[in-house]
């Protein structure tokens, strides 16, 4: 018998010349959230209520169609589109997405934001602390509460035309205003952590135009893309909560916050950043393709530069200039043939060139404010270091189709990266890789993959390390030299139509070995096996089971610089030794008429992640042996469970049931830890241990989240 | 459902010698024509359409032999054909936008081929014709590895359906890197987006300039804002300078050690991604 298709996969939509369709689901929605309600909802909004969404309208006929969708109306996550296609002409279309971001529901702070982006605190707080009447414990109750919440709203408009058969024009704008406020970092010193409700109020606008001529023997296009960052709040201030006047400077950044009564930071710059490309490409002989593509750019950023201070009790230190005068000039090249003189034989080649040419000009420090309370003079001060890198990629893969449906490539590749300002000044890595891949069996597939590279680094910097108080035989372990072994299995097996099985197998390893100290080796593996069961033509069963390892390694020494003794002292040594263990399951089931005209859909999913940092210490160790810190463990639980029932053609009455629960022990981010740091404490009667601190309280905790839906979904 | 013969246009070319047009074919293959009606491959006014060409014949071949001797001569069967002739039938029409770099692409050179992911007659989605209910689903199939971060507590709103794998990768090839689509960089990809982190700053970090992915795992992790390990272990990672960045935090200074409670080292170093204040330095302002 000939195979037929399944229906259609959307109800919906409706075939061309044949009427307007479309379909919403409207209905009401209730949630119960005990614990984070912030972190279960975290880019979604699912507050109770009435909810109409995946409203769908459209019209094909055989000379224009039109779309228009709706998610989520009224809700913080809406999101709108309309498509409008004259065919064989032009697309149009236009989106309106918004993201939400929640971050918190439970912060608090002391600070009022007067203006964007200059947060104080009562004047009688700083002045009591100052004179040491009071501490920040005194103030715990005083704090008020707030939701943390970031929103992006993205309006996008792209349009392209079609010229002719072979010639395409295309043009995009696209507009993300994001707004909201996050927790941001805002010390004044070592022991004076401050976490502030930094605000975010910017747009991103970018805009790209091309012409694009292709036809079955070659393709050439030229284009522009240009974007501009606008940043509405560059710059915060907030109150010092231990001083009411501003001091002289203080020799040291080891304070409890002596010096300002204010601090003062550069947020985000306004930014652009252009490019003019090219791409062109031919097909050859042999069944070949050589394309090639060239783009120039530009990344400025001119943003007006801050005094030094708002200390007013440390003298102004003359800036070299009043703006930036930020440029990145980028320069990249690509050229890649591929061919296929015989159906047995694929060879690619492909040599990239990138180049990140940072020429944001030279700015001499004459001095430097720490933390606006500690004054370096110009000895003390180092200039900024713009960095620059050029990558060249070399890539080269033949595929040899050894017998039908199976084929063998290998592979090799050079990368060479020029750097400024690293400790290396150029690195070079060989990679070989092999493959064996089997296609175009309806049974059985394999895919196996052997990568091995290694990366080397020449032209030693040993200023840049040294300039840092950084042990000399310290590798960035991005750029340090480096041995990499990858290999991959993937096999699937569809015996027939009632069952399929897959698995898969991926082990890494990384190791460093001239690196004397920072990262030694990280080793990864991943595997998983999965079932797909179709019993009978109503019955879909699937499960997933995964696991992941991750081990790594890293090399410190404690010790304070040299000459001092400790500096050279490997008996000061210390391991961080780090696991990290993942589970993941995935189980869904489709029923349909699971009851006359009625579907069943069920699925659960989980994901169980512990994470354990251990210190080791050397045999011969000085050091203090270190008291554990408790494993990182996150676990989420989902489930979800939906009925539609089919009360005519066009009404259908639907119910879902959506079960989270999320288990955190997080011994940095945890309430145990946070609460007697964050004002008030979350927790009460814990000691309030670290007074010079004030956090948000944005911390890690569990919940457990019910949501219902009822809804009818009515076609047209 | 209008019959594949009834969409023929004036744009669309006369039959040619061998080819019999889509209502012999749907004679026997009941179904088929109105399953690619739904999708835009049977818009007979856009010429670059099979519909506007040869109909079904377009992608299958001539059917006249065919039709003569059904059981003796078969039409192109998709899922039957190697990969790469699967990849140049599709790709005689798919040759522009971002279909231009598929050839030679990492997908290409492991005989990845169309009909892995995308069926033209039984999509399970409206958009890009998927063989599996998702965009997630369909690529999980061989990087489920990838997929499965995205469960973790830090990810992107990909579960949440406000991005998708295409949101960032070209499965069909790219300009950048690791199939990514916007960009020619990976730093690139990231900042099309997170565009405040672009820079360039008057203080650099330098990881940051190299490689977002050095410090972030965009799949996802269980670490705050995705990094690849918890601070302050990854900043160790790096910094073994004097004092401070090469201390032990263990257990015994949880409570009172801004460097580890919190956000660890980003608590101070909040302008990780970059300073513009003049005395930015330690990326503290």
């Amino acid at each position: 018998t000939l195979p037929t298709p399944q229906t259609p996969m959307e109800q919906a939509r409706s075939t061309i010349g044949a009427r307007a369709f479309g379909s919403i689901d409207f209905g009401g929605r209730f949630t119960d959230i005990s614990g984070d309600k912030a972190r279960y909802q975290r880019y979604r909004d699912l507050r109770d209520g009435a909810f109409a969404r995946n409203f769908l309208f459209g019209r094909r006929t055989a000379d224009w169609t039109v779309e228009v969708t709706a998610d989520n109306i009224g809700y913080r996550d809406q999101k709108f589109t309309v498509d409008y296609r004259q065919v064989g002409r032009l697309k149009a279309s236009f989106v309106w997405d918004q993201i939400p971001l929640f971050i918190s529901g439970d912060t608090r702070t002391l600070y009022s934001e007067v203006q964007p982006g200059i947060f104080r605190l009562e004047d009688t707080l700083q002045a009591r602390n100052e004179a040491g009447t009071t501490t920040l414990r005194d103030y715990v109750n005083s704090t008020a509460g707030f939701e943390l919440r970031t929103r992006r709203d993205t309006s996008a408009i792209n349009l392209v035309y079609s010229a002719s058969r072979d010639v395409d024009l295309t043009f995009s704008v696209t507009s993300a205003q994001r707004e909201g406020h996050i927790p941001y970092g805002a010390p004044f010193g070592f022991n004076n952590a401050v976490e502030l409700p930094v605000p975010i109020d910017s747009r991103t606008t970018d805009a790209s135009t091309m012409i694009e001529w292709a036809n079955q023997k070659g393709l050439v296009s030229v284009g522009w893309d240009g974007s501009w960052y606008d940043n509405a709040i560059e710059t915060l201030i907030w109150d010092n909560p231990l001083k009411i006047n501003d001091s002289p400077a203080y020799a040291t950044a080891y304070s409890d916050g002596r010096g300002p009564a204010q601090g003062r930071m550069a947020l985000w710059p306004d930014s652009n950043q252009q490019y003019v490309h090219g791409t062109a490409s031919v097909v050859t002989p042999g069944r070949g393709r050589l394309t090639g593509y060239f783009a120039v750019g530009q990344a400025n950023q001119n943003a007006p530069l801050l005094p030094h201070t708002i200390n007013s009790q440390i003298p102004v230190i003359p800036l070299e200039r009043e703006t930036t005068e930020g440029e990145v000039r980028n320069t990249v090249f690509n050229l890649q043939y591929s061919a296929r003189p015989v159906n047995q034989f694929l060879f690619v080649a492909r040599y990239r060139y990138v180049d990140v040419d940072n020429r944001t000009h030279h700015f001499e420090t004459v001095g430097r404010v720490r933390f606006d309370g500690v004054l370096d003079d110009a000895a003390s001060s180092p200039e900024p270091e713009p960095y620059s890198v050029t990558r060249k990629n070399f890539d080269a893969d033949a595929t040899f189709t050894v017998v039908p449906a199976a084929s063998i490539r290998v592979g090799y590749s050079n990368a060479i990266g020029d750097r400024t300002f690293r400790h290396w000044e150029e690195t070079t890595e060989n990679t070989f890789r092999v493959s064996f891949d089997t296609t175009g069996n309806q049974v059985a597939t394999f895919r196996a993959l052997f990568e091995n590279s290694s990366r080397e680094g020449s032209g030693l910097d040993l200023h840049v390390l040294e300039a840092v108080s950084e042990q000399p035989g310290m590798r960035q372990f991005d750029i340090a030299d480096r041995d990499r072994r990858r290999a991959t299995l993937l096999a699937t097996f569809t015996p027939n139509e009632y069952v399929g099985v897959n698995a898969s197998v991926g082990v890494g390893r990384e190791e460093y070995p001239n690196s004397e100290f920072g990262l030694q080796e990280f080793d990864s593996t991943q595997m998983s096996l999965g079932i797909d069961v179709f019993p009978n033509d109503r019955v879909s069963v699937n499960a997933v089971y995964a696991r992941e390892q991750y081990d790594s390694l890293q090399l410190s020494r404690t010790a304070s610089p040299a000459p001092n003794a400790q500096w050279f002292d490997p008996r000061r040594n210390w391991f961080t030794d780090y696991d990290g263990t993942v589970n993941n399951l995935d189980v869904g089931m489709d029923v349909a008429e699971i009851a006359p005209r009625t579907n069943l859909r069920l699925s659960v999913n989980w994901s169980d992640a512990t994470d354990t940092y251990n210190y080791v210490l050397t045999s011969d160790t000085v050091l203090t042996t270190p008291r554990p810190l408790a494993p990182v463990v996150s676990e989420i639980l989902r489930g979800s469970i939906d009925v539609a029932h089919r009360l005519s053609d066009r009404l259908q009455l639907g119910a879902s049931y959506w079960y989270e629960n999320y288990k955190v022990e997080d011994f940095a981010l945890g309430p145990d830890i946070a609460s007697a740091l964050v004002l008030p404490p979350l927790i009460p009667g814990l000691p309030v241990t670290a007074t010079n601190t004030v956090l948000l309280g944005y911390i890690y905790r569990p919940y457990t989240a019910h949501t219902g839906l009822v809804r009818l979904t009515y076609l047209w | 459902a209008a019959s594949a013969d009834s969409r023929r246009s004036a744009n669309q070319a006369p039959p040619q010698t061998g080819y019999v047009g889509a209502e012999a074919c749907v004679t026997c293959h009941e179904g088929f024509d109105s399953s690619v009606n739904r999708t835009k491959h049977a818009f007979a006014k856009d010429p670059r359409t099979p519909f506007a060409q040869q109909g079904c014949e377009s992608c299958h071949g001539p059917g006249e032999a065919h039709v003569n001797d059904p059981a003796k001569v078969r039409p192109k069967n998709f899922t039957k054909m190697a990969a790469k002739e699967v990849s140049e039938t599709c790709a005689s029409c798919h040759n522009r936008s971002q279909h231009v770099f598929w050839e030679g692409s990492q997908h290409d050179a492991r005989n990845v081929t169309c009909t892995n992911c995308h069926v033209v007659h039984r999509p399970k989605t409206e958009k890009g014709l998927l063989r599996a209910a998702s965009q997630t689903e369909t690529c999980a199939a061989c990087h489920r590895d990838k997929a499965n971060k995205i469960d973790r507590s830090g990810h992107m709103p990909v579960r949440e359906g406000k991005m998708q794998c295409s949101s960032c990768h070209n499965p069909h090839g790219s300009k950048n890197v690791r199939l990514l689509k916007a960009g020619f960089t990976i730093n690139e990809s990231c900042t099309s987006c997170h565009t405040e982190k672009r820079g360039p700053f008057l203080w650099e970090h330098a990881p940051v300039r190299e490689n977002c992915a050095t410090c972030h795992d965009p799949h996802g992790s269980s670490n705050e804002r995705m990094l690849v390990a918890k601070n302050p272990f990854l900043c160790q990672r790096c910094h073994v300078h004097a004092r401070h960045p090469a201390t032990i935090y263990d257990a015994a200074v949880l409570s009172t050690s801004n460097r580890v409670f919190g956000r660890a080292c980003a608590t101070c170093h909040s302008q990780i991604h970059g300073s513009n204040h003049p005395s930015g330095n330690f990326l503290v302002r």
